[in-house]
C-alpha cells in the first residue's frame, strides 16, 4: 500500500524529531541571548576570536578572517547558530541515514520487510521522504527558537524571509548528507562502517570548506566547490537570499543520491 | 489444461561473492499445488539461500526460480501478496509490540485480518501486547507464524518453523499446516528435524552442499529403503549366524535377540535362520534421520544406500 512506510517512519521518528526541534530552538535562544544580546557582546566575542584563537583552530572551526563580520546580526547567527547546527544536524542525518536500509539490514528485519509485497525502491524513497517532514519539523522548532530571541532583542537587519531561507539551506545541506548515509549503506551494508564513512565525509566536508576558504588560493576555492557545507552561505542567504546556484547543486546532489542508492538497493542482495 | 507449478526451480546456482564454491548449484525443483514439501538438509546444505532467492531477498547467480508461473525476481512484489514468509531468523524492532508489528505488515499488505490474527493468536496461545523485548524465542517464532499466515496465503514458506517451538504448539503447528493442505494451499518448508518433516510433509527434497540429492514421497522414503529387523530366538545367537548373507549388515545381538539392517527380500535372512526355532519377529521402519545419514554418509559424503530415486 502507497504511503505506509512513509506513514509508519513519521510515526516512529517524531518524537525524536520533536526533541532535536526543541533542542536547536533551545540552543538558539541561549546563543542569541547570551553572546548577541547586543552590539558590545558581539564585539567582544568578535575580539576573542580576533586575539585569542589560533588562526588554524579559527579557521577548523569556521570562524571567519574578519571577525568584524559577527557584529551583524546575520554574521553572527550564521557563525554561531547556523554553521553549529548545521554540524549537529549532521548528526541527526547520519543517525537518519542508517535507520533507512542499515539498521533493519544489520537486524535482519529487512528480511521481513522486503518479503512484503513492498518494492525496495518504494521503502528507501517513502522513508527519505518521511525523514525530510520530519527535518521540516526540526526547522520549524529551531525558528521559532530564533524567533522568540530575536523579538526579546530586537534585531533590525535581519527579515523573516532571510532566516527561513537559511533554514531551508540548511534542510537541503542535511537532507544531502542523509541521502549519501543511505547510499554508504547500501554499498558497504554494515551499519557501523557506512556511520563511520558518513561521518568522514561530513568532517572532511566541512574541513573542506572552512581549510579550503582559509587557504586562500586557487585550488583552495576549486576545493571548497566539492563541499556540501560550500553550499551553504548561511550569512550571504540571511541577508541576500538563496543563491540558485548553490540550491541547485544541492538538489541535484540530493536526487542523484538517492536515485544512485535506490538503484543500488535494487539489484544488490540483502543481508550479510 | 496443464497445471502451473507452484514453484518451478531451474538450474538454479547461487555463489556469495567473490567465492568460488556455490552455496547453490544447478538446483532442479517443482513443488505441485496443495502439497507440504519438505527442504531437508543440514547448516550450510543451502536451504536459506534456496528460500532468500524465492523470495527475492537474494539474487541467483544463473538459472531461475518461478513462483505461480512468474519470476521470483521480476514479479516479486506481487508474489509476496500471494506469499506467506517465516525467515530462519526471527528479527523484528525491540521497539514494537507484537500488536503493532502485525498491523504494521496488515496495513503493507492492505488488509484487515483481525479476526484471523485472533484466531491464530489464541491457537498458538501468544500475547500479542507484549513488547518485543518481552517476548522469548519461541513467542517470537509464533509471531513469525501469525505474520506468515494472517492473509491466508496460497503458498506458506517456511525457514525452519518449528526451530524454538515447544512440543505442545509442535502439534498445532502441524494441525495448521494440514489445514493448508485441506483448503489446497501448498507450503515449502526446510528442516533439519526430519521428525516434524515424517510427520506433515507429502514429499522432501535432500540437499547436501548446494547440491540436490534426492526427492522423494516421504512414504515411499520410509518403505523403499532398508528396514530394521528384530528376531527373538529360544536361545541366543551370535551374529556369525548371518555372516555373509545377502542384504543384510550391522547384526548385533543381545541375549536371544538377533537385529540386523535388511536391504531388499526377506528371503535371504530367512533362510539363514530357518533351522532355529524364531519366537518372535519385528520389522521397523527407518527413521528419516536414519535414511538421511544413509544419503550423506557419517563422514559427511554422499552415500546413496537407499533405493529412492536419486536425481541427477
Amino acid at each position: 500500500m502507497n504511503g505506509v512506510v512513509f506513514n509508519e517512519t513519521l510515526r516512529r521518528g517524531w518524537r525524536t524529531a520533536l526533541y532535536w526541534g526543541i533542542g536547536l530552538a533551545v540552543y538558539a535562544l541561549y546563543i542569541i541571548m547570551v553572546f548577541g544580546a547586543d552590539d558590545a557582546s558581539r564585539a567582544q566575542m568578535a575580539d576573542i576570536m580576533a586575539t585569542k584563537m589560533p588562526g588554524f583552530l579559527g579557521q577548523i572551526f569556521g570562524i571567519p578572517e574578519d571577525a568584524s563580520f559577527l557584529l551583524s546580526t546575520a554574521g553572527f547567527l550564521s557563525f554561531a547558530y547556523f554553521t553549529y547546527s548545521a554540524l549537529m544536524l549532521a548528526v541527526w542525518a547520519v543517525l537518519t541515514g542508517l535507520s533507512v536500509t542499515a539498521n533493519d539490514e544489520e537486524s535482519g528485519v529487512l528480511n521481513m520487510l522486503m518479503a512484503l509485497p513492498l518494492a525496495r525502491w518504494r521503502l528507501v524513497v517513502e522513508r527519505i521522504a518521511a525523514n525530510i517532514v520530519l527535518l521540516i519539523g526540526i526547522a520549524i522548532g529551531s525558528l521559532l527558537g530564533i524567533l522568540v530571541a530575536l523579538i526579546m532583542i530586537p534585531a533590525p537587519d535581519v527579515a523573516l524571509g532571510g532566516l527561513i531561507a537559511a533554514l531551508f539551506g540548511m534542510m537541503l545541506l542535511v537532507s544531502v548528507i542523509m541521502a549519501v548515509t543511505v547510499l554508504l549503506s547500501v554499498l558497504v551494508k554494515r551499519r557501523g562502517t557506512a556511520a563511520a564513512l558518513a561521518g568522514a565525509f561530513v568532517a572532511v566536508s566541512f574541513l573542506l570548506n572552512t581549510l579550503g576558504g582559509a587557504a586562500q588560493s586557487s585550488v583552495g576555492d576549486v576545493l571548497r566547490n566539492f563541499s556540501v557545507f560550500y553550499h551553504f552561505d548561511s550569512a550571504g542567504i540571511i541577508q541576500n537570499g538563496l543563491a540558485l546556484g548553490s540550491v541547485t547543486v544541492l538538489m541535484t546532489a540530493l536526487v542523484a543520491i538517492t536515485w544512485g542508492a535506490v538503484y543500488l538497493f535494487q539489484r544488490r542482495d540483502l543481508g550479510g | 489444461m496443464t497445471t502451473v507449478p507452484i514453484i518451478q526451480i531451474n538450474n538454479l546456482s547461487k555463489t556469495y561473492g567473490t567465492g568460488t564454491t556455490p552455496a547453490l548449484s544447478r538446483l532442479n525443483l517443482t513443488v505441485n499445488q496443495g502439497e507440504i514439501f519438505g527442504y531437508l538438509g543440514p547448516n550450510g546444505a543451502g536451504k536459506s539461500t534456496t528460500i532468500r532467492i524465492l523470495m527475492d531477498l537474494i539474487r541467483p547467480t544463473t538459472g531461475e526460480a518461478k513462483v505461480f508461473g512468474q519470476s521470483a525476481q521480476a514479479d516479486a512484489v506481487a508474489l509476496h501478496a500471494r506469499i506467506g514468509f517465516m525467515p530462519g531468523d526471527m528479527s523484528l524492532w525491540m521497539n514494537y509490540t507484537g500488536r503493532g508489528v502485525v498491523d504494521y505488515f496488515s496495513r503493507i499488505r492492505g488488509g484487515n485480518y483481525a479476526a484471523h490474527v485472533k484466531n491464530l493468536t489464541s491457537r498458538l496461545d501468544l500475547d500479542l501486547s507484549k513488547g518485543m523485548r518481552e517476548y522469548s524465542t519461541g513467542n517470537k517464532r509464533k509471531l513469525g507464524l501469525v505474520l506468515a499466515l494472517m492473509h491466508e496465503p496460497e503458498l506458506l514458506i517456511l525457514d525452519e518453523p518449528t526451530a524454538g517451538l515447544d512440543p505442545l504448539v509442535q502439534q498445532t503447528f502441524n494441525e495448521l499446516m494440514r489445514e493448508q493442505r485441506t483448503a489446497g494451499r501448498t507450503v515449502f518448508l526446510s528442516s533439519h528435524v526430519l521428525s516434524e518433516v515424517q510427520a506433515i510433509c507429502d514429499r522432501v527434497a535432500i540437499l547436501r552442499g548446494g547440491e540436490l540429492k534426492a526427492v522423494e514421497t516421504v512414504e515411499k522414503l520410509i518403505h523403499t529403503d532398508f528396514r530394521w529387523v528384530t528376531l527373538t530366538f529360544n536361545a541366543p545367537v551370535a551374529t556369525a549366524l548371518v555372516d555373509g548373507v545377502a542384504g543384510i549388515s550391522q547384526p548385533t545381538t543381545a541375549g536371544n535377540t538377533l537385529k540386523v539392517r535388511l536391504t531388499g527380500d526377506f528371503d535371504p535372512l530367512l533362510r539363514a535362520v530357518s533351522g532355529l526355532y524364531i519366537a518372535d519377529v519385528q520389522v521397523a521402519e527407518p527413521t528419516l534421520e536414519e535414511i538421511f545419514l544413509a544419503y550423506y554418509g557419517d563422514n559427511g559424503h554422499s552415500a546413496p544406500v537407499a533405493t529412492a530415486q536419486t536425481i541427477r
